[in-house]
């Protein structure tokens, strides 16, 4: 897993939120869309081709799993949970954004102070 | 509301490509425009209800889930999302949603996702073409290697052939609009 885990970096916006969705707790589809939009402010909308492609890959690539059901009101709804792997893979993709933030930003702070110079 | 299903009922045929499914999808959503809406899509023919009271936008989406319990999952996905599933031919799934206001709702969002999509359909016109491919020499070698045969059972295979050979060649280029597509997209989300 650790060789290929930078093969998934980038992730596309659809994976990377699926993936912090899932972070504190299984839910089903339509509850990470929910959370997905709630977290960008509305700005990153999941359809639902998208959705079920994003999660069908995630899973046979076993980035998540099929939760056990907890409850049993409702049998066609699947749930998903985070795997260890998914895990992985999101902080290697947090690290990488970080790098990109931090250049970004000492560059902008590099060039105010030579601004002011 | 008519209680008699048969008055509001009507029949509408498209010849369309697969390759341009989104005219079809355009089509649809036309057509609920001015009060047809699709009830049960068809091979040869759609099967639309009438209703001024609504309209619709329709979306086609194309997967073959095998198993019975991943479709009823895709299925309520769509329907938690909006989507009422009109109905499902040869693995493209017909759905709709009452016409929004604003903006209209995508069931792909993303370029990977369409691109997997497409990539679907290149799969199965490239299988479809494959498999065509071992009759079609087999009854060509028939053909070349029978002294003894009949003028018209020569003709008739020779005739079989030509439309098996066209219909290879179609699914191939099928094939290929589709890679156009897909290098398109790369192009553009680049």
């Amino acid at each position: 897993m650790k060789e290929n885990m930078r093969d998934w970096l980038p992730l596309t916006e659809a994976f990377y939120y699926i993936l912090v969705a899932l972070y504190p707790g299984d839910a089903h589809g339509y509850a990470i869309m929910q959370d997905v939009e709630r977290m960008s402010g509305g700005r990153v909308r999941i359809g639902a081709g998208t959705l079920y492609t994003a999660l069908s890959t995630l899973q046979k690539k076993g980035l998540i799993d099929n939760a056990p059901d907890a409850d049993s009101t409702d049998s066609r709804r699947k749930h998903y949970t985070i795997t260890d792997s998914g895990r992985l893979v999101l902080k290697a993709e947090m690290e990488r954004m970080e790098e990109l933030l931090d250049n970004g930003r000492t560059a902008i702070r590099r060039a105010r102070g030579g601004e002011s110079e | 509301m008519n209680g008699k299903a048969g008055g509001n009922v009507e029949y509408r045929t498209r010849v369309s490509f697969v390759w341009s499914y989104e005219k079809d999808e355009a089509w649809l959503t036309g057509l609920s425009a001015q009060g047809l809406h699709l009830v049960k899509p068809g091979l040869f023919r759609n099967r639309f209800e009438r209703a001024v009271d609504r309209r619709y936008v329709y979306k086609v989406d194309y997967r073959q889930l095998k198993d019975p319990k991943e479709l009823l999952a895709y299925l309520a996905l769509f329907e938690d999302m909006g989507w009422e599933h009109a109905g499902t031919i040869m693995g493209w799934h017909y759905f709709r949603k009452p016409y929004p206001e604003g903006e209209a709702d995508a069931i792909y969002s993303d370029p990977a996702s369409i691109i997997q999509l497409w990539k679907r359909v290149q799969l199965t016109l490239l299988m479809l073409a494959l498999a065509n491919v071992p009759i079609f020499i087999l009854n060509v070698t028939n053909m070349l290697h029978s002294g003894d045969r009949s003028q018209t059972i020569l003709r008739t295979i020779a005739f079989a052939s030509i439309l098996q050979a066209l219909a290879i060649l179609l699914l191939l280029y099928g094939w290929f609009r589709f890679q156009r597509k897909i290098k398109r997209l790369n192009d553009e989300s680049k």
